[in-house]
């Protein structure tokens, strides 16, 4: 089966064969029920979250005290808060937050594992030692705990929440991309690279490391979850952004009082939270199936 | 050319070369046979400086090979793996595959180069933008050919080029194999368990048992069984085909 | 020779592309080889008679019928039942179809046990002797080794004993001795050769080459891009006209003939 392409279609250049690698990825992908879900989960939420302002009906900052703890109804789909805030207005904006922790974490933590397992994996001796040692640190401590720490010592707010979840996010990246490396470096191609003159760095950077990518990535995906957890545990427990400024998980602190009565208030961003979490465990889920298996 | 004296290499502590000696003229061609395990092809990669060389010379018209760096080594000797599916590597064109060791080595006129290298071993240029999960494993190995060519060395070593191939890939590929040497005058090292390959290819042999070589002939005399070596003798008459037991 | 295995009209398919063209055929007690390029579909007409398709295959066929057992109606227990302890299996590549993380004896008897359900210490001195009809030296030795630890040739011994214990009827062996060397693959061969005419089996040897079953095998047919092209005894291949039979047949070098 190893001719599984009719001779019917010949990319005619570079781009092109990459182009059609992609669509067949992609198409793959889309076949798959469960991950089409998280890819339409994880799209809307990404719409959501640009067109906030667009599509959030009332500021999510404005008081109206006369009608606060409103249930859902016309006026408010998804009721007020005890300070009288549209829950959907709130849900909107704080959808921006979440995802902005997500694209900073999944854009810089994998691609810094990436670097140094590579490097550790390819170095091997000392500098495999040394490296792994300090991931080691980073990976012993439990994330949320680890998130806590960090931000206790420097304070509040988004940024020290993201470089707290950072910190405890990237040892996994690197070990994985110093196992996949150490794997790759044996194979024959890297031995005919090198006999073609490929200096270390090339090897890394040209044929390695583009190995290393989809477990990265499908990684990565499943990652997201535990990171959107992680960034509403930190906000539940205050140390995400400051308020006014409308957060999922600090919209769950501050709904727990009225949670029988008025559920509406905490259930709202709970709901929203897990669906997120289930969009990108999906779509993680999908990506593991389509890419693990190619590189075989 | 190339001269190896009292090689030796190790391979997780164990002697797996032990002392061989051999000389190559330019544009000859030589075979190493042996079993699976008799350390031919770990004598291929200690030449090619993937393996370190545990004792012994290896010289280069006259100079020791170890003077020359990785890169200049690239231009002189190349090798072409066993397993067509290993040594491609997987998220590669073919195209970027063959310009690979011409942009290391800043050749220009990449595009003429690879275009010119397809078409010696035979593959059209239509194959150029296609991954090696979409070519057969007798096209991979062409490409591999094609990629050990793009430095024009002066000496290919051959490690079990048609093994992983059936019959037919094979004879296709020995066929090519031929041509290019009577086309470029570049020299042979082929290591291979099949005598009836070797023979196809090659002038001489050395016969390698457990790491060192028990006996070096020509292939004429390996074509009429003059061997003397015991090893060489039950070689020979394995390359012979089965022989069922009546009844 | 009453028919053993009985196949008419089987068709294999991936999507809309056809790797299994009508194949038809028919054996007995006899060693029938099927040979033809990689890519020929003759791995898919083993995979189908032991209803072991890869996914994304499907199959059609008029009749599958083994020793009167109709293979198309089988379900999955009765499927179970045939694998390993009436038709069994030998791969190309030990490293592959051995289990890596248990010792070869071990698995040996696990077969045993399933199939002919003897109890520990039977099992492990049938093992024993299933090792050594194998022609491998020392079985108590490699009882105890691990896949990883045998050459190519053992690791191939090894996975016919572990075949032959459910004492099966037909043996399909897929490209058998086309991973190992020279003096390997005779061994190999001999061993099979020995062991399928002691048990009277059916032997399905499927191979890429011609010269290699012409000395080995009773029957041969070729098959083309899913089509079979050419049938005929081994000893009558010399006179084959089918044009793909003769190419192959050219193919292999030979060490006695310049080329």
């Amino acid at each position: 089966m190893s001719l599984a392409h009719p001779d019917a279609y010949e990319p005619a250049s570079s781009l092109a064969a990459r182009l059609t690698g992609a669509a067949e990825t992609a198409r793959a992908l889309a076949a798959d029920r469960s991950a089409l879900a998280g890819m339409v989960i994880v799209t809307l939420l990404i719409l959501a979250a640009a067109a906030a302002p667009l599509l959030a009906p009332y500021d999510p900052n404005a008081q109206d005290l006369a009608l606060r703890l409103a249930p859902p109804g016309a006026a408010h789909w998804l009721g007020t808060d005890e300070l009288g805030r549209d829950v959907l207005s709130r849900l909107l904006a704080g959808s921006r937050i979440t995802l902005a922790v997500v694209a900073l974490i999944a854009l810089t933590v994998p691609a810094a594992g990436l670097a140094v397992g590579c490097l550790a994996g390819f170095a091997g001796g000392i500098v495999d030692a040394v490296l792994m040692r300090i991931a080691d640190v980073f990976l012993a401590f439990p994330r949320l705990i680890l998130a806590l720490a960090l931000v206790a010592a420097m304070g509040p707010g988004l940024s020290h929440a993201l470089i707290a979840i950072a910190l405890a996010a990237w040892p996994p990246y690197a070990r994985l991309a110093r196992a996949e490396t150490m794997a790759i470096r044996e194979r024959d191609f890297i031995a005919a690279a090198r006999l073609s003159g490929a200096s270390p760095a090339r090897l890394l950077l040209l044929h390695i490391a583009p190995l290393c990518l989809p477990s990265l990535i499908v990684r990565a995906s499943l990652d997201m979850a535990g990171v959107i957890l992680t960034a509403a545990g930190l906000g539940f427990l205050g140390l995400g952004v400051a308020p006014p400024q409308a957060e999922w998980g600090a919209m769950i602190a501050a709904g727990r009082r009225f949670m029988l009565d008025q559920w509406w208030v905490a259930a709202a961003p709970g709901v929203a939270i897990a669906v997120a979490t289930l969009g990108f465990n999906l779509l993680g889920e999908g990506l593991r199936d389509v890419l693990d298996p190619r590189q075989r | 050319m190339i001269e190896a004296r009292d090689l030796s290499a190790r391979l997780g502590g164990r002697a797996v070369v032990d002392r061989v000696s051999f000389t190559i003229e330019p544009g000859a061609s030589f075979g190493i046979i042996g079993e699976s395990g008799s350390g031919k092809s770990t004598l291929l990669r200690a030449i090619a400086g993937l393996v370190p060389s545990a004792g012994g010379t290896l010289a280069w018209e006259g100079g020791a090979m170890t003077a020359l760096g990785a890169r200049e080594r690239g231009r002189k000797l190349q090798l072409v793996f066993q397993d067509p599916y290993g040594s491609l590597h997987p998220r590669h064109t073919v195209e970027r595959a063959l310009a690979e060791p011409a942009l290391i080595h800043g050749l220009g006129d990449i595009a003429r180069r690879v275009a010119a290298a397809l078409d010696a071993v035979g593959l059209g240029a239509r194959l150029r933008f296609r991954y090696p999960h979409q070519l057969s494993g007798g096209q991979r190995q062409r490409v591999a050919i094609a990629r050990a060519l793009m430095l024009e060395p002066r000496l290919l070593l051959l490690d079990e080029p048609t093994s992983a191939l059936d019959v037919l890939a094979q004879a296709e590929l020995i066929a090519l194999l031929q041509r290019l040497r009577a086309e470029r005058g570049v020299a042979y090292l082929l290591v291979s368990h099949d005598l009836a390959v070797v023979a196809q290819l090659v002038d001489a042999v050395a016969v390698m048992q457990e790491g060192r070589i028990v006996e070096r002939l020509a292939v004429a005399a390996l074509r009429a069984g003059e061997a003397h070596h015991p090893h060489t003798l039950s070689l020979i008459e394995a390359s012979l085909g089965y022989r069922r037991r009546a009844g | 020779m009453s028919a053993l295995l009985e196949i008419e009209d089987l068709h294999v398919s991936f999507g809309t592309a056809e790797a299994v063209r009508g194949a038809s055929f028919a054996m007995g007690r006899e060693r029938l080889a099927l040979v033809g390029g990689s890519g020929a579909g003759k791995s898919l007409i083993g995979r189908a008679i032991l209803r072991l398709l890869p996914a994304g295959a499907s199959m059609t066929a008029a009749r599958m019928n083994f020793d009167g057992i109709d293979l198309l109606a089988a379900g999955p227990r009765e499927m179970r039942a045939l694998r390993g302890r009436r038709i069994g299996w030998v791969l190309q590549d030990p490293k592959f179809s051995l289990n890596p993380v248990m010792s070869v004896g071990t698995q040996v008897e696990e077969m045993l046990r399933l199939h002919r359900r003897l109890d520990r210490r039977a099992a492990r001195e049938e093992a024993l002797a299933l090792l050594e009809s194998v022609w491998l030296r020392e079985p108590a030795r490699v009882h105890a080794l691990y896949p990883h630890e045998l050459s190519g040739g053992m690791g191939q011994r090894a996975m016919i004993a572990m075949m032959l214990a459910g004492e099966p009827d037909l043996l399909i062996a897929d490209e058998p001795s086309s991973a190992l060397d020279a003096g390997a693959a005779l061994q190999v061969l001999a061993v099979l050769d020995d062991l399928v005419a002691r048990r009277g089996m059916g032997l399905l040897f499927i191979s890429h080459d011609l010269t290699l079953v012409e000395g080995f095998c009773d029957r041969v047919m070729v098959i083309e891009a899913g089509s079979i092209v050419e049938s005929c005894d081994a000893a009558a291949l010399g006179e084959a006209r089918h044009p793909y039979t003769r190419r192959l047949l050219a193919a292999r070098p030979r060490l006695e003939a310049a080329p």
